[in-house]
């Protein structure tokens, strides 16, 4: 009898591990009512991602999504986060691998040439084309969502990185705090003269400088007149004037105290006092430091660092892109549509510290916080952002960091470390 | 007759019962099969191939193991990966061994003392680097504020080159450390009190009776815990990946760090596999090793 038992238990087990195997789970969007039987639209579940997982940007697409199942009962938009950069990159990625790829996405531009060349993000210039508010969109930024003549994304965060500075540390080190440093020289000391030292450890930075951060140094070498890579999409970090640049920063990372774009992202030195000067790459955690501390919006100065009459920033820009996989594209459209019209823009900035893509709420923008916003649509204008090419992203993430740290723990030059950074670049990729 | 027919009777029972005894065996098997061996034979097969996740996946022959021989982050990844097993694997050992004969004797409060010691083994690996990153934090982390308050130097932990992973191997140790204890325990439960009465009827000291009678009669769990021990250590990752990201200066990445990126990162399946097969082979190696060394060891003591 035990036999039998177990024997039926045994067979059992494997005869539900086979049909469980065998069987095949709805695929993403597939409505749940037969179509025959329905008479109302059918219901439709759109998979959402997005990079970042700050409190503010989940506020708004709570609330976005909450407005749009009222305009669209129909339907269901499932919402998923993850950190920017290497996280949010590696969720896609698994996705797109496993059949899985969202409908809509929302991240960086420095995933545009990546992910349109492997052809994972749909072209939109026919929903575009015939879109009404397309006149009323920012031209610089319809351009930026473009990849080898195609537009892919819809720019709907421009978010430059600003450079800012504390005017109450720069008094105190007899600079004058209504003079933001230009030249590359007046930016070093001012770092060298705001730094504090305490029994030999640095415990208030010059300048913050994160030992993995590539934005700055791009930047500076961009207003040097360099770039990562040259228009034809070759590297060119061994170039005479990004090495200039990277010498620099070493010079300046000096006077920092050790930290990283995880901190920085979350918890910036500046926002601890414990930098003078630091570019900030998340405008949002400016905006509540000033928020929370209101007596700091009169001590806070913007940086526009200079060679010549050359300026530049980091002026990053996150899309809503439309996967190609996805099978619901009118309804993915419908969706981004909505995510851009006049009166979520307008709330985007008003509520929830975003950048402003629309021509006629320029100077709404401007008014909602004349003291942050002012800066952002200069860096947004003289600023540029991510390289459209394919291997920014590997580049700027694993080699690019590697070749600085090796130049600020002096294991090599800034021309030595460069040109090997190159080298073994091209090496990897069987050049 | 009736012999026969009880002998066919006999085989009859046996084959019933081999039969059922595979049947138990088969959901085991099946799985494995799907879920550990299949993904075995397809990375050796991606590892041969230019597979990217998406379009590419073309055979190109030996072209990755070729690569891997020429690649500097590879060969600084499998030298990191050797540290970190140099840096964990004996010390999670010897003081779990310690742990576990001071928590054998009847001390005031040792179960609360083995629960201190097990639970950050049931912690989760994430949770617990990312505790670890803000004790580490060199400007505003516990560990240097406590540094400071004694007037000692306070490091840079997590962005210096030099320390960078023997701080993430001691996050290692402190979290397997009781779960070596808890098996050391359980082993020394089996060992015979009289032979501890006989040694010292004989005049031998602690010390002498740890190491003639403890440690030999815990040999086979202290093997089972040097294999298991070794390739958990080859296959660390998230404590890599949390608290450095590999960093600074790749002085923290593994070779399973690599796979990772290479994998989910970089578009290259097809290489991430090869760096997978070759840490195959190197675990597999360095078991046999183990197991051919035990096979030496418990031959010289017969």
């Amino acid at each position: 009898m035990k036999k039998v038992i177990a024997t039926v238990v045994a067979g059992t087990m494997m005869i539900s591990m086979l049909l469980s195997g065998c069987g095949s789970k709805p695929q993403t969007g597939q409505s749940s009512v037969p179509e025959s039987k329905a008479t109302s639209a059918p219901e439709i579940k759109l998979k959402f991602i997005k990079a970042g997982t700050l409190p503010l940007d989940h506020d708004m697409y709570v609330e976005r999504l909450s407005e749009y199942k009222k305009i669209k009962p129909n339907v269901t938009i499932e919402m998923e986060e993850a950190p920017s950069g290497a996280e949010i990159n590696q969720k896609l990625n698994v996705a797109f691998a496993s059949g899985a790829a969202p409908d809509v996405i929302d991240i960086a531009l420095s995933s545009i040439a990546e992910r349109a060349g492997r052809n994972q993000y749909a072209p939109i210039d026919e929903y575009v084309n015939k879109w009404e508010d397309k006149g009323d969109m920012l031209e610089s930024l319809l351009e930026l969502g473009k990849y080898n003549g195609k537009l892919y994304g819809l720019a709907y965060n421009p978010t430059p990185s600003l450079i800012v500075y504390r005017k109450d540390f720069f008094r105190e080190a007899g600079l004058d705090p209504e003079k933001a440093p230009q030249t590359w020289d007046e930016l070093l000391n001012a770092a060298e003269k705001t730094m504090k030292k305490e029994n030999g450890k640095i415990t208030r930075a010059g300048m913050a400088i994160p030992i993995d951060s590539t934005q700055l140094i791009i930047t500076l070498a961009r207003i040097n007149g360099s770039d990562l890579f040259d228009g034809s999409g070759k590297l060119t970090c061994d170039d005479p004037k990004f090495i200039q640049a990277a010498e620099f920063i070493n010079k300046l990372y000096k006077t920092s105290i050790p930290t990283n774009m995880k901190n920085e992202d979350s918890q910036p030195l500046f926002m601890q006092d414990a930098a003078a000067i630091s570019m900030i790459t998340n405008l949002p955690l400016l905006a509540t430091l000033i928020k929370n501390r209101p007596e700091l919006k009169k001590e806070i100065g913007f940086i526009f660092p200079q060679v010549g009459t050359q300026t530049g920033a980091w002026a990053a820009c996150f899309f809503l892109f439309m996967s190609q996989p996805g099978k619901y594209k009118d309804e993915s459209w419908e969706f981004m549509k909505f995510c851009l019209n006049k009166e979520n823009v307008k709330k985007s900035f008003e509520k929830y510290a975003k950048g402003n893509v629309r021509k006629s709420l320029e100077e709404d923008f401007k008014k909602v916080d004349p003291f942050l916003n002012g800066p952002v649509a200069k860096a947004i204008s003289v600023g540029s952002g991510a390289n459209k090419v394919t291997d920014f992203g590997t580049v700027s993430s694993q080699y690019l960091p590697k070749a600085m740290q090796e130049i600020y723990f002096e294991k090599k030059s800034a021309e030595q470390a460069l040109k090997d950074m190159k080298k073994e670049f091209e090496s990897a990729q069987g050049k | 007759m009736h012999a026969a027919v009880r002998e066919r009777n006999r085989i009859r029972v046996k084959t019933s019962e081999t039969i059922d005894a595979y049947l138990m065996l088969a959901p085991c098997y099946i799985l494995y099969i799907i879920f550990v061996l299949v993904p075995i034979f397809e990375t050796v097969y991606f590892s041969f191939t230019n597979y990217d996740l998406y379009q590419k996946n073309d055979f190109i022959g030996l072209a990755n193991y070729f690569r891997m021989a020429k690649d500097s982050l590879f060969r600084q990844s499998f030298i990191n990966t050797v540290y970190y097993v140099l840096l964990t694997l004996a010390p999670q050992i010897c003081l779990g061994t310690i742990l576990a004969v001071m928590f054998n004797k009847k001390l005031y409060g040792r179960i609360f003392y083995r629960t201190c010691f097990y639970v950050p083994n049931v912690t989760a690996i994430a949770a617990m680097s990312m505790v670890w990153l803000w004790i580490y934090d060199p400007n505003k982390g516990m560990l240097n504020a406590l540094l400071g308050s004694m007037g000692l130097p306070q490091p840079s932990w997590l962005f210096d080159t030099a320390l960078a992973m023997p701080a993430v191997a001691f996050t290692s140790v402190w979290r397997d450390l009781g779960y070596n204890m808890l098996i050391v325990l359980a082993a020394l439960q089996g060992i015979p009190e009289e032979l501890y009465e006989a040694a010292k009827v004989d005049g031998a000291s602690g010390v002498k009776q740890f190491f003639k009678i403890t440690i030999p009669m815990l040999q086979p769990t202290l093997f089972f815990l040097v294999v298991t021990g070794t390739v958990k250590t080859f296959n660390v990752f998230e404590q890599v990946n949390i608290l450095t990201n590999g960093g600074p200066m790749n002085t923290t990445t593994t070779i399973l760090h690599q796979i990772y990126n290479r994998a989910f990162s970089n578009f290259q399946m097809g290489y991430a596999c090869t760096l997978s097969v070759v840490l195959i082979f190197f675990t597999v190696l360095i078991t046999a090793a183990n197991f051919k060394l035990n096979e030496g060891q418990k031959a010289d003591v017969v």
